[in-house]
């Protein structure tokens, strides 16, 4: 197959969904989307066209092996050049492939569960919008380009979270999920700096498995990306805004929390295969938080008492053997693990509804009710202390929320009083700046 | 939960009083709560909290209340459990109101005091300040009125005259603050009432002018029906398929309040109206019981396979492996059902039930020597309890002959997929239970020659020809469902195929009937198309509209069916069969009314509020529905326990205070209101609209501030067709009523 059929399959793959977000973004805010069924024939199509392009790009991964894509450079400065690189390699076409399947897959789902919904049509928008970034960050052959498809993925997730705005927990619950994100977009771009201030145009793209194959000096590197891994994808310390993302429509949770979004952070981490190799001690950091996270999600997960942050909880202990597989360098394993257990989650999400008929059901089955009857001694210590332990989620979200994220806030506040005074000095008088309110209590 | 065994103060004391443990800042010193208050929570507790809370003793009342108003669905659930511990999903646990009460005053306390340390306050400050505040926000602010002023004047084109002088304007600026916004709504829903009731009595009176009371002279069927709305369009569908054909209404259980414990069930349930409690216990047993186990153990092997896969995915290592192996299957699986679900469900069925069919069973109905269950149950029924129930309910429902060669008994229900609320879809009869084995239980009794020789000496002569049949009518797909057939004599065959074949057609019509209101279906949709599509609707993952339930509730019609016979209801009206010429006493219609008032009631009343309030008593939209410990469901992560029903089931309704209309003289409906408490309380609190219908003169009067008034016709005429089809067909929202001119005419040769 010539090789001139990569770039054109690839134009075609993110033209065909921005083609779709775009109709579907005038439509919206033009007041023009009144049938359910245009909005959801444009949302397929699009997605259909990206398919066609993945099956494509598939094709042309099979014959003439892992592409690179240059299309352009944006700008120079001085030494660093942006260049618009995109890569056809096995991880990105296999990403491209659960995307682009699981999104059609809610697009059909959500034809009929969110019929006659308000927010029919800003759901399949977002739904589209949320497709191309996960293919950006799937097909991106630069940190930077990365970065752009992890942004929109993280803004996209936002917004599907506070999707219902007639309560005011969803925005609250939205706005933790946000602070998360930024928290890891600190590690993202700090290491995109780094990395191009280390090695402006050292990038050896294809190189075995992973984009970076560049070894020394990079542990830092290592360490911000496990950072933004750890925010996209709920790992310990930062696991506390996924159950509660649980607010939007039942297929919104199912394929962004549930599947595709959390995914994000192992696949980021095997791009990034070549660092972790040459770091023992990054390779180290990511199993040991990949482990704590299994084990603090099954902790947690066994207290819980309503379907979803059970199976919210179950997302973070599979998460965090996933991550734990990229840290060992069982990518192949990775992949096919992110594969299953995205195709399994979803489906348990989206019949969490079922849950009373389906317990129902299984007891009539076995003959015999499900759960016997809880005995009458005292738990010891231990048992009562690891429930109450994982009742407060490990005290973890307390901890972040009111020693960094108010100790931010407070550092940023009392920077600002700073620069505020030292503005007047200068001035040598009192300038109308006005004083920010004393930060308590935004995020809970 | 460590100690819940011993009720949830104690398993949350247990919780919160745990050292090592990192909580939120507002819960600090909450251990040294709970040591200072009784160890055992309950009313002592909270008691105790209140007395050393600085609450004024007087003010108790009014804290307790606002306290559990806070999250009133966990609050009910509660009550409830206390009050009810059988209906705990697994198992139960002690569950005291007050117990609940207590921690979240406790709780409340600990929020308290960390905002008064916050700002600065003492706590007896901080609540003082808390009550100025709330008293300042009571008051309406001018803005308000200056608004509606402006809107009202305009509204009435007054704008010039109130220019003219300050007296005028302050005159119609106090009209307009004293009518204020409740009355409005009031005075709104009247008038919405009062629309509907004129056009629901108008289009009696005329049917009744142009009809007669029309009846088939010797019915080929009687078919019994539950009273439920749903069974209208059925019941009407059937008529007019077959026009010798005799139909009923009643609650439907039929009179059996029983306890009953199906075969695949795990425990037993009661099937009759909330409101009662049952004294009997039936099970459902297999004619062989070899059969039976090898079924019984087909199943189990399946389920243990299911179990064992759930059980290993919450182990941690176990759990990886599963995902890995069961996501490419589960993955297919997915795929089928969000595309194309009622193949996905044909199959899959087909796999998992092909090589099993369930065996035949019989119900264990009738008791030898007075046998009883260790709860203290009866085991079946006597024979003399039997007949008193056949008698019962045949009186009551004026069906005591000539009876026709068969006689249906049909209890319904309703299944479908990924809902929560499913059982909100079932026989309110039954207590929101599945009324089929109810239907089987009368019929078997009804057939019985034991119990038909003690009905003739009661008075009522079933013939040898006639024979009871009891069915099973799903809702949702619109299939039937019959018992019991192998029992049938042999002379029937031939009816029960004419019968089955009947309902058949009736269900197709229903089905049509349903599809107009789905806005995913053509208004204009065949029939056949529609039995698909409410299929399709029951076995859907992704249908949130599985079917409308109640949602068109708003006539209870008790009397004779030959009055409505006919009339197409648009599945709006309760049809409950009385006649008031075979009850002389009224002791009849004063137990109709005690048994079907609560339960229709209750059932407007939950649509009525989940519709005008959906946010307080409904419970919002089912999208980010999420099910908390089996028992409800809560709003996405975490919220209150929601109560009421969900926005999907109920949009289409159209809230009306159930228009009750009985064949009986005022005077009888008036000394019934002054003797029975529930019906009573109904009528005069204003419940339901209450309606008599003369049965001498036919002429109707209205129950309005403890009097009947007459009812004025405003005749304005309504639209009269061949068929049911010709008046709904094409059309979405609510209809009017109509003549379905087919019935009038084959009333004489029938």
């Amino acid at each position: 197959m010539p090789d001139g059929l990569a770039p054109i399959a690839l134009l075609t793959l993110l033209s065909s969904l921005l083609a779709s977000s775009l109709v579907q973004l005038f439509r919206l805010a033009l007041n023009r989307s009144k049938s359910e069924a245009a909005t959801f024939r444009m949302t397929v199509s699009g997605l259909l066209g990206a398919a066609a392009s993945v099956i494509a790009l598939s094709f042309i991964l099979a014959t003439s092996g892992p592409q690179r894509i240059d299309a352009g450079h944006w700008f120079h400065q001085g030494n660093y050049d942006f260049a618009m690189l995109f890569v056809v390699d096995s991880v990105a076409v296999t990403y491209g492939f659960i995307s682009v399947g699981l999104l059609l897959l809610i697009a059909a789902f959500s034809r009929r569960y969110l019929h006659k919904e308000a927010g029919f049509h800003r759901f399949y928008l977002f739904l589209t919008l949320f497709g191309l970034g996960l293919i950006t960050v799937s097909f991106a052959g630069t940190l930077e380009i990365l970065t752009i498809g992890w942004e929109i993925v993280g803004l996209l997730s936002v917004l599907l979270i506070a999707f219902f705005t007639t309560r005011p927990k969803p925005a609250k619950n939205a706005l933790r999920a946000f602070v998360t994100y930024r928290l890891g977009d600190v590690g993202l771009i700090t290491a995109a700096l780094i990395l191009h201030h280390l090695h402006a145009a050292g990038f050896t793209i294809l190189e075995g498995r992973s984009w970076f194959g560049i070894g020394e000096g990079s542990a830092s590197i290592g360490y911000l990306l496990l950072l933004a891994a750890a925010a996209k994808s709920a790992l310990f310390p930062v696991s506390g805004w996924l159950p509660r993302a649980m607010e939007g429509p039942t297929p919104s949770s199912a394929v962004f929390y549930g599947a595709l979004s959390v995914h994000l952070g192992p696949l980021l981490l095997i791009r990034a295969g070549g660092i972790i190799e040459a770091n023992p001690g990054v390779a180290a950091a990511i199993v040991a938080i990949g482990l704590v996270t299994a084990v603090l999600g099954r902790m947690v997960g066994q207290v819980q008492t309503d379907v979803k942050s059970r199976l919210a909880y179950g997302s973070i202990t599979q998460l965090g053997i996933i991550v734990a597989e990229v840290g060992l360098g069982l990518h192949v394993l990775a992949l096919v693990h992110i594969g299953a257990h995205a195709a399994v989650r979803t489906l348990q999400i989206l019949r969490a509804p079922s849950l009373l008929h389906e317990h129902q059901h299984l007891e009539q089955m076995l003959g015999h009710p499900l759960r016997s009857e809880p005995s009458a001694e005292t738990p010891g210590p231990f048992a009562r202390w690891r429930y109450a332990f994982s009742l407060e989620r490990g005290g973890l979200d307390t901890l972040l929320r009111d020693r960094v994220v108010f100790g931010v806030l407070g550092l940023v506040g009392r920077l600002d009083r700073l620069d505020a005074r030292a503005a007047d000095r200068l001035m040598g008088s009192q300038t109308s700046r006005p004083s920010h309110p004393p930060v308590s209590g935004t995020v809970q | 939960m460590p100690n819940r065994q011993e009720g949830f103060y104690s398993a949350v004391r247990s919780v919160l009083t745990t050292k090592k443990v990192l909580r939120e800042p507002w819960l600090d010193g909450i251990a040294s709560d709970f040591a200072s208050f009784p160890e055992a929570g309950g009313v002592d507790a909270v008691e105790a909290i209140l007395e050393t809370s600085g609450y004024p003793r007087r003010a108790w009342p009014l804290v307790i209340r606002a306290t559990l108003a806070i999250l009133p669905g966990w609050a009910g659930m509660f009550s409830k459990f206390e009050r009810e511990a059988d209906k705990a999903p697994a198992f139960a646990l002690p569950a005291k109101l007050a117990d609940w009460l207590a921690v979240a005053l406790l709780l409340d306390r600990a929020a308290i005091r960390r905002a008064a340390r916050k700002l600065g306050l003492q706590t007896a400050s901080l609540m003082e300040e808390l009550d100025a505040g709330q008293t300042e926000q009571r008051s309406e602010p001018d803005a308000t009125i200056a608004f509606e002023v402006f809107v009202a004047a305009q509204a009435f084109d007054l704008v010039a005259t109130l220019a003219e002088s300050e007296e005028k304007r302050r005159g119609f600026t106090d009209g307009i603050a004293r009518f204020s916004s409740f009355e409005r709504r009031w005075i709104l829903q009247l008038a919405y009432e009062r629309r509907h009731r004129q056009a629901t009595l108008d289009a009696m009176i005329e049917h009744t002018e142009l009809c007669g009371t029309a009846k088939p002279e010797a019915p080929r069927l009687q078919a019994v029906f539950c009273m439920d709305e749903r069974e209208e369009s059925t019941r009407r569908h059937l008529e007019e398929y077959a026009p010798g054909t005799e139909t009923f209404g009643c609650a439907g259980f039929f009179g059996v309040a029983m306890r009953y414990k199906g075969l695949d069930d795990v425990t037993s349930r009661p099937l009759c109206p909330v409101v009662r409690t049952p004294q009997h216990y039936v099970e459902e047993i297999p004619v062989d019981r070899e059969e039976a186990e090898r079924y019984k153990a087909a199943l189990r092997r399946r389920g243990l396979a299911l179990a064992r896969a759930e059980q290993s995915e919450r182990s941690l290592l176990l759990g990886s492996a599963w995902a890995l192996l069961a996501g490419l299957v589960e993955g297919a699986h997915l795929v089928a059902r969000s595309i194309a679900p009622r193949f996905a469900h044909h199959t899959h069925h087909k796999a998992t039930h092909g090589h099993h069919h369930a065996p035949q069973t019989r119900l264990a109905l009738f008791r030898k020597d007075n046998e009883t269950t260790p709860d203290g149950l009866y085991r079946g029924y006597s024979f003399e309890e039997a007949a008193d129930i056949v008698f019962g309910q045949l009186t009551s429902m004026g069906l005591t002959g000539p009876f026709a060669p068969l006689v249906l008994i049909a209890g319904h229900g309703s299944s479908s997929l990924n809902n929560p609320h499913e059982a909100a879809h079932d026989c309110g009869a039954t207590g929101g239970g599945r009324g089929g084995p109810n239907a089987r239980a009368f019929a078997q009794m009804a057939n019985h020659p034991e119990v038909r020789s003690l009905l003739s000496e009661k008075g009522i002569i079933i013939p040898d020809t006639t024979w009871f049949i009891g069915g099973y009518h799903n809702t949702c797909d619109d299939s039937m469902a019959y018992y019991d057939e192998d029992l049938v004599p042999e002379h029937h065959h031939q009816d029960v195929a004419a019968m089955k074949e009947a309902l058949a057609q009736a269900c197709l019509g229903d089905a049509q009937e349903r599809c107009r209101r789905f806005e995913d279906a053509p208004a204009n949709i065949g029939r056949r198309e529609a039995l698909r599509i409410a299929e399709a609707h029951a076995q859907d993952l992704a249908q949130p509209r599985p079917e409308y339930g109640h949602a068109t509730n708003a006539v209870c019609y008790i009397g004779r069916r030959s009055l409505t016979r006919g009339l197409f209801l648009d599945r709006r009206a309760f049809l409950i069969s009385y006649d008031p010429e075979q009850d002389a006493e009224g002791a009849v219609l004063a137990s109709i009314l005690e048994a079907a008032g609560p339960v229709g009631a209750g059932i407007n009343l939950e649509y009525y509020f989940s519709f005008v309030d959906p946010v307080k008593f409904g419970c919002g939209t089912k999208l980010p529905h999420n099910i908390s410990g089996l028992i409800g469901v809560m709003d996405g992560h975490s919220s209150d326990l929601r109560t009421g029903l969900p926005w999907q089931m109920v949009e289409i309704h159209e809230p009306v205070r159930l228009l009750t209309i009985v064949e009986a003289m005022p005077e009888r409906l008036a000394q019934i209101a002054a003797d029975s408490a529930i019906v009573g309380s109904l009528v005069g609190n204003g419940w339901i609209q209450l309606v008599s219908r003369h049965p001498e003169t036919g002429e109707y009067a209205r129950y309005h501030d403890g009097k009947f008034v007459p009812h004025t016709p405003e005749l304005a005429g309504f639209p009269s067709a061949e068929a049911s089809h010709d008046l709904f067909c094409g059309v979405r929202g609510h209809l009017g009523f109509g003549h379905i001119q087919a019935l009038k005419e084959d009333t004489a040769r029938a």
